[in-house]
């Protein structure tokens, strides 16, 4: 019985061929994935190979798919791409960046960090990375948040409960991703307290990057620099053409939502990110610095966490 | 020991990463840390307080709606379909009303461990109040015994053998209620350290609180109930004299 329970728990790394598995969230951030996934392009790179893809609404549970075998690929947050590769010990890689910006605390009736006292926050799931960054900035704002009777109560939660508890007043603030700090303040009422932007040099860091796992690395490398490739088209589509790119983000969106964004929340989201091809190391190594500070991951050398030997073969630099 | 060495085997082989299958060393590790931490401590308190409150209040109700459903054919008309009914529900499917209901607080947990135990309480409370055997009501009614004489001094005693099934049955739902809206519903507790350790790709954590959860859960039950359930058995020779 073991050996059965073992034979499928430790699945073979798909080998060439095999239907690509790829993760990804609906969330604007990752805009490349819904575009991509929705109009061929991926399918397209990747032919004859087909592309499975899997929605998931955070970071650790995608990680949690890849480390369990189930995905090859994955956009995800910075946090829990991190803390996937440091507890398997390397087996993941953070291939390209994707998207930098869209990360905002949203606020009712607080407009300065000393207000949220007493007040119960929220953020998608514990480990993600609006979750480290609100951690972490309660911290550098002497606000308690992890143990009984602390200044700040926090709860992750999904999204989409977010929004459905900040509007009914059961929670006073929330640190989201785009499109949802755009729709808590159009639909909730909220206020953005704090720009993720503004707490990183030149307002740039990675929210959203591209990570593949070491075996698919290892046995499916042609795979994934096609879809590389696939990715860097769409980036350089986005920017080349940003109002078209955001039309179609929206109808991807809108068909895994089945709610597609108002023009003006769609806007205000986008407003706030921008696509990224670079994978920032340094600034990847200063989140993991907050990782560690915060428990969440053992001192760790996260240096070689990122491969960028699939950007240069594709031949772009940033 | 068997058990730690086969396992410490089964995690070297490598058949499985250790971020899958983690060895007994991390798992202990990480049961240290926590305990050290007083992660442990708190998570084991939060519990155990939740798990008390919605046993009782299942207990105050349970027992007598039991007794009434038993004694009274208007009750066993009325409520006792929907007891039935309602017990086919595995509790955790009231957690998203609960929710909506009660809202982010400690109440909606409450609602779905007093759901889980309530109804197996009153049905085996009332099972026990009518095996009670028939003479011995018509000889508290002839000896004049009534209201809270008859129910406290005759009825509950007699039928304790049942009712003492039905509280041990309703400790189990509770406790696997809860456990269960620890896991669905972020919340402190021992679910939530569960989940916490899921969520940051920790197993040593998941399974060190599974361990955790286990303890508690033996250590309970014998002290509670093995203990109440023998002294009860005895007495009313449903065993051997030792």
């Amino acid at each position: 019985m073991l050996l059965i329970g073992g034979a499928s728990c430790s699945r073979p790394s798909a080998r060439p061929g095999d239907p690509l598995r790829l993760g990804y969230f609906p969330n604007v951030t990752h805009a490349q994935a819904l575009v991509g996934a929705m109009d061929g392009t991926f399918a397209r790179a990747l032919a004859p190979t087909p592309v499975h893809t899997k929605v998931f609404n955070a970071g650790p549970a995608a990680m949690e798919a890849l480390l369990a075998g189930e995905l090859d690929v994955s956009y995800v947050g910075t946090s829990p791409a991190l803390i996937a590769y440091v507890r398997s010990n390397g087996g993941i890689r953070v291939v390209a960046g994707a998207v930098s910006g869209g990360s905002v605390l949203v606020a009712k009736g607080a407009s300065s960090p000393s207000m949220l006292r007493g007040k119960r926050v929220a953020a998608p799931q514990l480990g993600n990375s609006q979750d480290v960054a609100l951690r972490n900035w309660l911290r550098e704002n002497q606000l308690s948040f992890d143990r009984v009777g602390a200044d700040v109560k926090l709860f992750p939660l999904p999204n989409a409960d977010i929004l459905g508890l900040f509007r009914r007043g059961q929670l006073d603030a929330a640190w989201v991703p785009e499109p949802w700090g755009a729709r808590l303040i159009s639909e909730g009422g909220g206020s953005i307290l704090v720009d993720e932007r503004d707490l990183w040099d030149d307002r740039r860091f990675p929210t959203t990057v591209l990570v593949a796992t070491t075996a698919a690395l290892q046995n499916r490398r042609q795979e994934i620099e096609a879809f590389v490739r696939a990715h860097v088209e769409l980036t350089q589509r986005w920017i080349r053409g940003p109002e078209r790119f955001e039309e179609r983000v929206n109808e991807a969106y809108g068909s895994i939502t089945a709610h597609p964004l108002a023009p003006g929340i769609l806007r205000d989201a986008f407003s706030r990110l921008e696509p990224v091809l670079a994978p920032f190391p340094e600034k990847l190594a200063i989140i993991a610095k907050h990782l560690e500070d915060l428990g969440y991951l053992p001192e760790s050398d996260t240096a070689n966490a990122v491969d960028s030997s699939l950007l240069d073969a594709v031949g772009t630099s940033r | 020991m068997g058990l730690l060495a086969l396992w410490e085997l089964v995690a070297k082989l490598g058949t499985w990463p250790s971020y899958l299958f983690p060895d007994p060393f991390s798992v202990a590790l990480s049961f240290g840390r926590m305990i050290s931490d007083g992660r442990l401590g708190n998570a084991a308190v939060r519990s155990m307080l939740r798990l008390m409150q919605g046993y009782l209040i299942s207990v105050s109700i349970g027992v007598p709606l039991g007794i009434g459903i038993a004694r009274s054919s208007f009750l066993r008309m009325t409520l006792k379909p929907l007891v039935m009914g309602l017990q086919a529900l595995p509790s955790i499917c009231w957690l998203p009303l609960a929710i909506l209901w009660f809202g982010l607080s400690d109440a909606a947990i409450l609602f779905v461990v007093v759901m889980g135990s309530l109804l197996a309480i009153s049905i085996s409370t009332e099972d026990g109040v009518n095996s009670i055997q028939p003479q011995l009501i018509l000889a508290a009614g002839t000896l004049g015994i009534r209201g809270l004489r008859f129910y406290g001094g005759v009825l509950v005693p007699a039928a304790l053998p049942g009712i003492v099934t039905g509280l041990k049955l309703g400790w189990s739902f509770a406790w696997r209620a809860l456990m269960a809206g620890e896991l669905l519903f972020v919340s402190g507790g021992l679910g939530q350290l569960l989940t916490a350790g899921r969520e940051l790709l920790d197993v040593a954590q998941v399974v060190a609180v599974m361990i955790a959860i286990i303890v508690l859960g033996t250590l309970m039950d014998r002290l509670l109930f093995q203990t109440v359930e023998m002294r009860v058995r005895r007495r009313w020779g449903l065993l051997p004299a030792s």
